[in-house]
């Protein structure tokens, strides 16, 4: 049987805050980087598959990156856009490709220029919106950017799960314990309640460590054939299945919840051919505190309202029956979007994690979603084909 | 129409397709949304086709300016290029008696969030050259 397409390379630029950032130099930092690992020459990727993203900056990738670059002839060239979901979607496509012999070294790339020295907080977030349609009416009701969503979320979880901030504050201390080992975190020192309780109120129940830490900065994926001249072991997307369904605002539609995730669970498992008892390490897009909560019951790995619990009883801690967000996730670590649970995926199957290596790591989830959770992926990702 | 106690006319909504209806509605100090014209069921400002029916026209009526609050938060990052003043405010979302959501904040000065479940009414407020829902909160015991 010849080998499947797989993850050969992966490289990650993480800007410091007084850095100018650049998104088509980084993506090209990061892509070296990869194409290093992967062992190939950057004149043999013949694919260039990029995350659309013009969440906030105005500084963003487009296909003129290829032509900064310098590739090979492309075979493959196209931004795509779906949300949160993006670079989930886009390994899976790069995966495809490769296996169909369209061509043989994909690139999957991201680029973010969320912060500068000028504007060195997640200020930007909260001004997301405009003045026209539903966004234009929500600012006239004075809420005010993804935060504020957000917050509506986590009060609806409250109300409907009987949950509280207990149940935010053991997400944000549970991923602090990760950060403390990962090099690329932006903060590694544990998360005590007295520090979590004097920390800003964004928009209550939302404290500003309940929410990502923006950063300037790219990753890249090489998809290929597996081959010799690859220096780590290879990483295969092994499953995915996704639902995307608009928030309706009005009855009989959740304002809150998201559709169609423990389908998404169920179906990615299937594809893979494995079972819920085989991931070893699950990894969530975590924009705010309230989403691991809402996902992991949504996703069926614990009962409704027991995520809290399930928490900050240790299971998502390192040595717990689930490790969850084993890089600190994109609260303590770093919020390159949907690249950032890819990125601690692929950095556990290959067993680079350190002193955060969870023990034989084999199977990987990563769950990612979009909007104001309108959008859930999960692909299963694996050492085995 | 009182003017607005929260937002600066900065923070006024934009006159344009979607909103013109129901802004020329609220100019009247009535709230007008749009509905299924086969089957009566409510749609989002937006939405040109019915999610009960597939129906593919739409009217505009009037709304009893009443509903029951879902959720509410407080916005303690205030904005300054948006917002007067200076304390936190409630955002409050509301599930109107005709089956619309929307978000809104209250027409006089408040501090706190509104309990989920209370009973609520709306009155308009003047931001900028637009008038915009809130909840009458003189009555509204947190
Ligand atoms: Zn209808």
């Amino acid at each position: 049987m010849s080998l499947s397409a797989a993850i050969t390379g992966m490289g990650v630029v993480i800007c410091g805050p007084k850095e100018i950032p650049d998104a088509t130099g980084n993506a090209l930092s990061a892509i070296s980087m990869a194409a290093r690992e992967a062992g190939i020459d950057l004149r043999e990727i013949d694919g260039l598959l990029i995350n659309q993203n013009e969440l906030i900056a105005d500084d963003h990738l487009t296909l003129d990156l290829s032509r900064r670059g310098a590739f090979g002839t492309l075979k493959v060239l196209y931004e795509l856009e779906s949300k949160g979901t993006t670079m989930s979607v886009l390994l899976k496509q790069a995966t495809e490709i490769v296996n169909a012999g369209e061509a043989d070294n994909v690139v999957v790339v991201f680029a973010d220029a969320a912060i500068s020295p000028n504007a060195p907080s997640g200020a930007a977030f909260a001004s997301m919106g405009g003045d026209t349609g539903y966004r234009g009416l929500e600012r006239a009701g004075g809420m005010l950017g993804a935060v504020a969503a957000y917050a509506l979320i986590a009060q609806h979880y409250f109300v409907e799960r009987n949950a509280d901030i207990d149940d935010l504050f053991a997400v944000a201390q549970a991923q602090r314990s990760w950060a403390v080992e990962n090099p690329l975190a932006w903060i590694r020192e544990p998360l005590t309640r007295e520090k979590y309780d004097a920390a800003p109120l964004v928009a209550a129940p939302l404290r500003r460590l309940d929410c990502a830490r923006p950063v300037s900065g790219a990753a890249a994926f090489i998809v290929s054939k597996p081959n010799s001249s690859n220096s780590l072991n290879p990483v295969y997307v092994r499953g995915m299945a996704q639902r995307h369904t608009m928030r309706r605002r009005h009855a009989p539609h959740s304002p809150w919840r998201p559709v169609g995730a423990s389908e998404v669970f169920t179906d990615a498992l299937k594809q893979a051919r494995t079972t819920a008892d085989a991931i070893d390490n699950l990894q969530i897009y975590d924009a705010f505190t309230i989403v691991p909560l809402v996902m992991m019951e949504e996703l069926g790995v614990v009962g409704p309202g027991e995520a809290g619990s399930f928490i900050a009883a240790g299971n998502t801690r390192h040595g717990g029956s689930l490790p969850v967000n084993t890089g600190g996730g994109q609260i303590s670590g770093f919020y390159l979007q949907g690249a950032t649970p890819l990125i601690e995926a692929v950095t556990q199957l290959r067993g680079q994690g350190g002193n955060r290596q969870i023990a034989d790591a084999s199977t990987s989830m990563v769950v990612s979603v979009g909007g104001r959770l309108e959008s859930v992926n999960a692909l299963v990702m694996g050492v085995q084909q | 129409m009182t003017i607005d106690w929260l937002l600066r006319d900065t923070a006024a909504p934009s006159d344009v397709a979607p909103l013109s209806e129901y802004l020329a509605g609220s100019a009247e100090g009535k709230l007008m949304l749009p509905f299924c014209a086969a089957c009566q069921h409510p749609l989002d400002l937006d939405q040109l086709h019915c999610d009960e029916c597939a129906h593919q026209v739409r009217v505009w009526q009037i709304v009893e300016p009443a509903g029951r609050v879902t959720v509410s938060i407080m916005m303690n990052r205030v904005d300054a290029r948006y917002v007067k003043q200076e304390a936190a405010y409630p955002v409050i979302e509301v599930s109107l008696n005709s089956g619309h959501r929307i978000i809104v904040s209250t027409s006089t000065v408040s501090d706190a969030p509104i309990a989920s479940g209370t009973e609520v009414r709306l009155e308009f407020v003047q931001v900028g050259t637009q008038y915009i829902p809130r909840i009458i909160n003189t009555a509204v015991k947190g």
